[in-house]
């Protein structure tokens, strides 16, 4: 277990860096330098200069390895748009997009393991379409055009949700107010996601309730909802842990998008003006720490695999 | 990596042979199935009206009439015009070409890679199979939205940049369902047989086992051009797409955005174009895998 | 300077019998006393400024308060932050004193003297000195720091402290625009809190963006990062405090939602674009305001582009453009009449140097095709024009995401393509667009915009090798008439001699000027004192703002 878990340590540090390789050659890939350096009044000679300033015309491979000996000191390095430390925009942005992302996640785990579950007990019902109908929009729909409509419909026509933002500003802050500006952009990031978790729960489920252990504990009498819950759900769950496993580097991505339609002030917006502005440091940052969230949740999952079900083994 | 001994549910269901030798009744199976045969028929006659467009509408989707911007629908314009006076409706079909053919060209690029990766990774093992299966790993770790962005940021929103970016950032789930696909075949009789008689790795690869990979490849490929539309006009929405004056799906939805206020309608016929054709092409998939598999689903 | 629609405003007389009037009068004197400043005002109450309240104003982007980077949101949030030594009047754009009471020229036109205020005080109570004018004078013209004012400093020789309330500016040359150009951003910084640092245009004094000091009504309130930015009111400030308990900059970066939020009063103003004033037609607690702009939205072709900058160069083939180019349309169609038709870059707004009646090129598609059949140009059987054998054929750019310039740039396609210039529009994306118009000069004609200083001395744009002359335009009488214009003191003579200049550059259209756009604003009825001129001059005035209960 232990040469396990360092090799896989190993694997994913190796990871990490060649991940962060990949973005740097990519987003250095052509001139044209970031947009803190081109207000409209520059001249052709400041802008010049100022990339000289930031060291953007020193070869790739240096730049490359100046970040990484910065990072491994623990300085990601400062945003060329804000001038402050890149740690310390992330820190404040990130406890907004973690409520987001949780809500849409909670939202959308419950929502689609619910819905899986009552579609595959009661296959071919109304219930059973209807899910289906709803994932498949979900699946079919692009997300800022649903967030837009949503807003259109319950914001700017019927005043009943806000638009924009985590909190109405200069107002006292409460639960209530807070809730009302996370519903709509909860909504729109786990729709995106509901079909997948619905679906899957759904045909995993049905698999479970055809196997053969759980005919034999029916021909022994237990009842059927004992069934349900307690012998097919526990064997239905482990493809759900592959879900959320899967589901949180498309949240992650899926984050990006609602946040600019919603403008919740989170790490998915930052990510987003940084890719545009070719904030270097910015993205390269940003990309650093979701690729450690996405590989420390991968491993996670294989764990829980190793825990949860006793067919598995260490390959 | 943990691999599990019995098969577990993953997003490479398997296709055991037989599926292939009860094709006929299969198909039926597919035409069966209400949504896809609508769905069917829906592309079909988008791509049509699409390919035809000049015989559909009288109007050119670049013709700008100063004075009849933002019009709402009526006999002469069936959605209405736009801020600069085009034709809506001329603009969602010429439109349909830039979006579709996008979609349709980025999933060939991202199907072929990824099947010539897994085959090759299934087929030879080793380093052949651990090199480009990190890279998988790799670039599923990465936020590859956000990347896209950053990638198209830097080399310019051409169309084939852009159906290079979409292609080659969704070649990963093939190459894995293609991988383990040709991994189970290897092991089939019949493969064991022509290896025995002699036959040269391509030949195998070519004739026995990479049929095996392809209902999973036709899956991928509909279900693919779905999510590169739906890539397209985020990335179209974001401004990093398809560049005005060319309309796509998603820039005609960016645009419309600044115009809610005085032309709600517009911010939703794109919006619907989108979510319609994205649907058939997910339905259609849906359909094929439900053909193809075994599992009563 | 501006044109002035305002939705909603009217006074309501109420009859009074004798006694009510007399028991009303005191305060309608003094009601009337404070409206006499305010003529045009809607007061329903009594009373004049009140004390208290929060304005909110919305910014684009996260703000960073340091003024030598001079983006957009941060110079909204420098501008109740600090002073410069002038300022532009709201009423004309021409100087004002404010932290220098008064200056003085030499007679030979090279030495300034700037007769600074007494008794202002930094945000942290130190003294405000000369030492700092020095200071943050020096800070704007270093080149390491490339700030956007370098250029506008470049001509000076050397500041010297005389004692700490005057300062020596001497120049190398005359140099009659500078007081002009000092009242653009030029904002002064505490040396005692940034002297012996290091920065330059990409490394910023973090412990001073975390909490900056100046000497402006307001003073640092509390920043969250890409969320909003809130300034609160200078009790010691010069003019006195200002009415306001604090103004709160709040990150919202899409244009409909300050629309929204402007009219459900979660934002107190907002700058609609003119696509959402439908939205905004209904709103009874708006008023609907068209201000002047230093700003001017052109057709630029590049003169030194291999192929095409010889046809360029012809100021014949650039009038035939101008004629071709139908710029009443557009303002009636893309700003729907909110811009004024241009004939240079000086708008009307800009009263005291506007040319009225400078050459203008009216929409005449025979002309500009007569024109162009003259200078030697032959339609070709695809209906393009050609000469020497080369096809008038070239794409030209913009800078993507700004609707007014894509519909400016597809009508502007289509009327050269009325005539025979087959020009291709293409949006590019803003870094793109800025690489190549700006550092690379790779273009063969863009469909762009300037904002400019308030001064007549727009010498870096039509001037051979111009910092932002990036179109190569090159006339030795224009930079003739530049060169001579630094010389001239007296104001009658600069209005003559500016005259001249700028009729002959409307002549020689550089560049095909298009329109100067009104800048339009939402503002909520309760707020008062807002300076009438645009947000970003309107924004040095923030101390008389007040709010109605």
């Amino acid at each position: 277990m232990q040469r396990y878990i360092v090799s896989r340590l190993g694997h994913s540090v190796i990871l990490l860096v060649f991940v962060s390789m990949l973005t740097f050659v990519l987003i250095h890939a052509a001139p044209g330098g970031p947009a803190i350096l081109l207000a409209p009044e520059m001249t052709g000679q400041q802008i010049q200069q100022a990339e000289k300033s930031l060291g953007l015309d020193e070869p790739l491979p240096v730049q490359y390895v100046r970040w990484l000996g910065n990072v491994a000191r623990g300085h990601l390095g400062e945003s060329f748009g804000a001038g402050l430390p890149v740690t310390q925009l992330i820190a404040d942005r990130l406890p907004a997009t973690l409520e987001l992302v949780g809500t849409g996640l909670v939202l959308s785990v419950a929502a689609g393991v619910a819905i899986g579950i009552v579609s595959a007990v009661h296959r071919y019902s109304i219930v059973d379409h209807l899910s289906t109908g709803i994932a498949f929009f979900g699946m079919s729909v692009p997300v800022f055009w649903f967030g837009l409509m949503l807003i259109i419909v319950f914001s700017t026509t019927l005043h009943i949700l806000p638009s924009a933002g985590a909190y109405t500003l200069g107002a006292a802050t409460s639960v209530g107010d807070r809730l009302a500006h996370l519903a709509l952009p909860a909504i729109v990031l786990a729709m995106a996601n509901l079909a997948q978790i619905t679906r899957y729960t759904r045909s995993s489920m049905l698999e479970v309730l055809n196997a053969d252990f759980l005919r034999t504990a029916r021909a022994k009498g237990v009842s059927g909802r004992a069934v349900v819950y307690h012998h097919a759900l526990r064997n239905a769950l482990i493809p759900i842990v592959t879900v959320i496993a899967l589901a949180i580097p498309r949240l992650v991505g899926g984050v990006a998008i609602t946040e600019s339609v919603f403008t919740w002030p989170g790490m998915g917006q930052l990510a987003v003006d940084s890719a545009l502005q070719r904030d270097y440091p910015m993205i390269m940052g940003i990309t650093l720490m979701v690729s450690i969230v996405v590989v420390a949740t991968n491993f996670l999952t294989d764990l829980s695999y190793l825990l949860l079900d006793p067919r598995v083994e260490l390959g | 990596m943990a691999r599990a001994a019995v098969g577990r549910p993953s997003a490479a269901a398997p296709f055991p042979a037989s599926a292939l030798a009860r094709r006929p009744s299969r198909v039926r199976r597919f035409w069966r199935n209400p949504f896809a045969v609508v769905s069917a028929g829906y592309v079909i006659v988008m791509i049509g009206a699409t390919a035809a467009a000049p015989l559909v509408t009288p109007y050119a989707p670049d013709r700008i009439v100063l004075g009849q911007d933002l019009r709402p629908p009526s006999a002469q314009h069936w959605l209405g015009t736009d801020q600069n006076g085009r034709d809506e409706f001329a603009r969602l079909l010429y439109g349909a070409r830039i979006s579709l053919a996008i979609g349709i060209v980025a999933v060939l690029v991202s199907v072929t890679l990824g099947t010539l990766i897994g085959a090759a990774a299934g087929a030879f093992g080793g380093l052949v199979d651990a090199l480009p299966m990190r890279l998988t790993d790799a670039m599923l770790a990465i936020p590859l939205f956000f990347l896209l962005l950053a990638a198209l940021a830097a080399l310019g929103s051409t169309v084939l940049n852009i159906v290079l970016v979409i292609g080659l950032s969704s070649w990963m789930t093939t190459a894995r369902v293609v991988r383990s696909e040709v991994l189970r075949a290897v092991n089939l009789e019949y493969v064991t047989a022509a290896r025995a008689l002699g036959a040269g790795s391509r030949r195998v690869i070519a004739r026995h086992l990479l049929p095996q990979a392809f209902p999973s490849m036709l899956v991928a490929s509909t279900l693919g051009v779905g999510q590169a539309i739906l890539a397209e006009s985020a990335l179209s929405y974001l401004g990093v797409g398809v560049q005005p004056p060319t309309a796509s799906w998603g820039n005609m939805l960016s645009h419309a955005q600044n115009y809610v206020f005085a032309s709600p309608l517009l911010a939703l016929w794109p919006g619907i174009a989108i979510l319609l054709t994205v649907l058939a092409f997910n339905f259609i998939g849906d359909a094929v895998r439900d053909t193809l598999s075994p599992y009563q689903a | 300077m501006a044109t002035q629609s305002r939705r909603g405003s009217s006074v309501k007389r109420r009859g009074l019998s004798r006694r009510e009037l007399l028991l009303l009068a005191p305060g309608l004197a003094l009601a009337g006393a404070a409206m006499l400043g305010r003529p045009a005002s809607v007061s329903k109450a009594a009373a004049g400024p009140r004390r208290g309240g929060t304005f909110k104003i919305p910014v684009t982007a996260n703000v960073t308060p340091w003024p030598p980077i001079g983006l957009i949101q941060n110079l909204m949030v420098n501008k109740s932050l600090f002073n410069g030594l002038v300022r532009y009047s709201p009423v004309d754009w021409t100087p004002q004193p404010d932290l220098a009471e008064r200056w003085e020229i030499s007679k030979d036109g090279l030495t300034w003297m700037f007769y600074l205020r007494k008794g202002v005080t930094w945000h942290d109570g130190r003294p405000f000195t000369a030492d700092d004018v020095k200071f943050s004078l020096d800070l704007y013209a270093d080149p390491k720091v490339n700030s956007i004012l370098q250029g506008n400093l470049e001509p000076l020789s050397g500041v010297e402290v005389v004692n700490p309330s005057t300062v020596k500016v001497v120049t190398k040359q005359p140099y009659s625009s500078f007081v002009e150009l000092l009242c653009y951003l030029t904002f002064m910084m505490p040396k005692h809190l940034l002297a012996g640092q290091e920065f330059n245009r990409s490394k910023f004094p973090e412990t001073f963006i975390r909490h900056p000091v100046g000497t402006g009504p307001f003073k640092f309130g509390e920043h969250i990062a890409g969320d909003h930015f809130t300034v609160a009111a200078n009790e010691s400030y010069h003019e006195g405090r200002p009415y306001l308990d604090a103004v709160i900059y709040k990150v919202v970066r899409d244009l409909n939602s300050t629309v929204v939020q402007v009219k459900t009063g979660e934002l107190d103003i907002a700058f609609p674009a003119v696509a959402q004033l439908p939205a905004l037609e209904s709103a009874s607690n708006l008023y609907i305001i068209e201000r002047g702009l230093m700003d001017y939205r052109f057709f630029g072709p590049n003169h030194n582009d291999p192929k095409f900058g010889r046809w360029f160069r012809d100021k014949k083939v650039r009038q035939a453009v101008a004629y071709a180019i139908n710029a009443k349309g557009i303002v009636s169609q893309v700003t729907r009449g909110k811009a004024d038709r241009s004939n240079g870059p000086l708008p009307p707004a800009l009263k005291s140097w506007y040319v009225k009646n400078a050459p203008s090129f009216e929409y005449d598609p025979e002309k500009a095709r007569r024109m162009l059949a003259e200078a030697g140009f032959k339609a070709g059987g695809d209906g393009i024009l050609a000469k020497d054998g080369e096809k008038f054929s070239f794409p030209f750019f913009a800078d993507q995401g700004q609707p007014e310039r894509e519909q400016t740039s597809l009508i502007v396609q289509q009327n050269l393509k009325d005539i025979g210039i087959d020009a291709q529009f293409q949006a590019l994306e803003f870094n793109s667009f800025m690489t190549r118009e700006r550092v690379k000069k790779d273009f063969i004609a863009v469909c762009f915009y300037y904002v400019t200083p308030a001064t007549p001395d727009l010498h870096s744009y039509w001037q051979t090798g111009g910092s932002t002359n990036e179109w190569g335009y090159s006339n030795p009488e224009v930079d003739r008439l530049f060169r001579e214009g630094l010389s001239i003191f007296d104001q009658e003579k600069r209005h003559q001699h500016y005259r001249k200049l700028y009729t002959l550059v409307a002549e020689e259209q550089p560049v095909v000027y298009i329109y100067h756009p009104h800048e339009i604003q939402a503002v909520n009825k309760k707020i008062r004192g807002w300076a009438r001129t645009d947000y970003r001059d309107a924004l040095l005035y923030l101390n008389q703002v007040w709010i109605e209960a």
